[in-house]
């Protein structure tokens, strides 16, 4: 369960400057060969199995130059945007946005947090409210994995 | 160039557009891949009322693109080259839900193939929208063809 105390019941209560956030997990091998699954059945239309590939095989990695398995980027980026429509609720899957790169190898098994600080806020003539964010996913040590940016106009407070 | 595997693409290439039917099972079992135990990707629910796919989902648009215009590297087909794509940058732009039921169509393009720190990057631009027309997503990104650590080809 993805617990997390950053969301708050009213989408238009967020104010610059402040955090949101998911609960940390790690990207254990579960995880990435669930992605894999979910990704090329989402493609496909067709239950597949998971690939071998960089990120569920640490043997195949290690002979792209990788140390060992990495998470997909993707898989970073999906957090992010679910801490997106957690937070900011269904507005976002209509008229958001997310940007995310992808600066360090995720390895398996590090605890992983997403997190995002809100860094603009503009009131619309109509009531709505568009908000910008930096998000970025980062290790247990504090070093960020992934960063990029958001944002998403509200129009309502429904989620 | 278009047919062959993913690193014969250039700057300029057009991708043959696809089309396919958005069903509730690709919406589902993308989300629950993710663990985003949202609703209203797995039933109809308020405030949408119809099923929807995570937005994210237009990463696997496009691999279904590069499957039907890069023959020799059919990735959901398991047809793998000797180097793994290591992707750099995703960037999308929502401008409406896909609902299940819907017919969704997929064009695209190489807007560069350019080379940075000794290593071979493809930007992509794809468009993602209803048959009739309803715009859903806009996407750009960023792809490694081939990943060392010293960025020496």
């Amino acid at each position: 369960m993805r617990t997390h105390s950053t969301v708050k019941d009213d989408v238009f209560a967020y104010e610059v400057g402040e955090e949101v956030r998911l609960a940390t997990r790690p990207f254990s091998i579960e995880r990435v060969q669930e992605y894999s699954i979910g990704l090329m059945s989402a493609a496909s239309g067709e239950r597949k199995p998971p690939q071998y590939n960089i990120h569920t095989d640490h043997d195949y990695a290690r002979t792209q130059g990788l140390e060992a398995a990495i998470a997909d980027g993707m898989h970073s980026t999906n957090w992010l945007s679910t801490m997106m429509s957690d937070h900011f609720g269904p507005d976002y899957l209509v008229n958001g946005a997310l940007r995310t790169k992808y600066i360090k190898p995720t390895f398996l098994d590090v605890p992983v947090t997403a997190r995002g600080v809100i860094t603009g806020k503009e009131k619309n003539d109509d009531g709505s409210v568009r908000y910008a964010l930096e998000v970025w996913c980062e290790d247990d040590k504090g070093t960020k994995l992934t960063v990029g940016d958001a944002s998403v106009t509200v129009t309502s407070e429904s989620r | 160039m278009l047919g062959k595997t993913i690193a014969d693409l250039e700057t300029g290439d057009v991708f043959n557009p696809i089309r396919y039917t958005l069903t509730p099972f690709m919406c589902a079992v993308y989300a629950h891949a993710v663990e985003d135990t949202s609703e209203w990707y797995y039933s109809a629910v308020p405030p949408f009322n119809r099923q929807v796919r995570p937005p994210t989902m237009v990463h696997s648009d496009k691999m279904r693109l590069l499957e039907a215009n890069c023959l020799e590297e059919r990735r959901i087909s398991n047809q793998h080259t000797k180097d793994a794509r290591i992707h750099y940058e995703y960037n999308a732009v929502h401008h409406s839900p896909a609902y299940a039921g819907e017919e969704i169509v997929v064009s695209g393009r190489i807007v560069e193939r350019y080379q940075k720190r000794g290593r071979d990057y493809l930007h992509y631009e794809l468009r993602v929208e209803t048959a009739d027309g309803r715009l859903i997503t806009t996407y750009n990104d960023r792809t490694l063809l081939a990943y060392n650590p010293e960025g020496k080809n």
